[in-house]
């Protein structure tokens, strides 16, 4: 279990077929941007059901695509964006007044969704996978057939210059 | 009897279970009475199973169980407990709850070092019939 989601996509043979006329640049940056648009209506039921308090973990939510080192696979990660660290405000009293207080969205992310011994979890990424998978096939075969129009379209362009 | 009371039944008939935890099961969150090993289970996901002629009458639920101890050995025993009563489930009635049976979906350990905890979480698809 991991504090994000990971879409896999298979069974459009017809749509990926169409794929392998097309050069390897053209075929990773179509199906990177597919992959990456079929993310979106996860994330943005993600989205809808985060808990907010101060917005940090809301606010940092988001989706992206990447290939894996086997190089044929490409998933779209949903969850909190890494690395960074959110200011929430000041202490404005006490020994470390004037000092910013803020959290780590990939530490609460998990903290939320699966809870703790003292906090109840509330699960808002694995009831917006599940609620929107077929959302996201459907999103990524639309996008995918109009990458591969983009990329003969490319393709013949380059072909005649 | 609500589904939740019913599944609290069909977790007591499991004796391996029981023997580890005892009676303490919680619904979505543990009381503070500071006793473990101590089962959680909590309602993630509900749904109704459409097929092309309509509803099944078949309503998988999932439901995540966390099972907390100060031992890793007494979380990991009542997550297999658990583990060992789903694969098993076969058709059965509890109270007004008709149980088809369970897919495994996922699971995972850790330690919580503010409570100095050991948890051992899993997650379990179980189908309701209507």
């Amino acid at each position: 279990m991991s504090a994000a989601v990971e879409l896999k996509i298979g069974g459009l043979d017809g749509t990926l077929r169409a794929l392998d006329a097309l050069p390897e640049s053209v075929r990773n940056h179509a199906i990177s941007r597919a992959v990456k648009i079929a993310g979106e209506p996860i994330l943005a039921g993600m989205v809808n059901r985060c808990p907010v308090r101060y917005g940090i973990l809301r606010n940092s939510l988001t989706a992206f695509a990447k290939k894996l080192r086997d190089g044929v696979t490409f998933v779209c990660r949903i969850g909190a964006q890494s690395k960074i660290f959110v200011e929430i405000d000041t202490i404005s009293r006490g020994p470390r007044k004037g000092q910013v207080f803020g959290e780590v969205p990939t530490r609460i992310i998990k903290l939320v969704e699966f809870g703790t011994s003292k906090r109840e979890a509330t699960p808002f990424m694995r009831p917006a996978l599940e609620a929107q998978a077929q959302n996201a096939v459907g999103a990524f075969q639309a996008e995918m057939e109009n990458q591969i129009d983009i990329a003969v379209e490319k393709v013949a362009f380059r072909g005649t210059t | 009897m609500s589904i939740e009371s019913d599944l609290c039944s069909l977790l007591k008939t499991s004796s391996a279970l029981v023997a580890v935890v005892g009676a303490r099961l919680f619904a979505d969150t543990m009381l503070e009475n500071g006793v473990f090993p101590a089962l959680v289970y909590k309602e993630i996901t509900s749904g109704l199973e459409i097929a092309h002629g309509g509803a099944t009458g078949l309503r998988p639920f999932t439901y995540q169980f966390d099972a907390y101890a100060t031992t890793r050995a007494d979380a990991v025993a009542a997550r297999d407990a658990i583990n060992a009563l789903m694969k098993s489930l076969a058709p059965v009635t509890v109270g007004a709850t008709a149980f088809q049976g369970a897919n495994f979906r996922q699971q995972m350990t850790n330690y919580e070092r503010e409570t100095r905890l050991f948890r051992a979480i899993v997650e379990w698809e179980i189908n309701i019939q209507t």
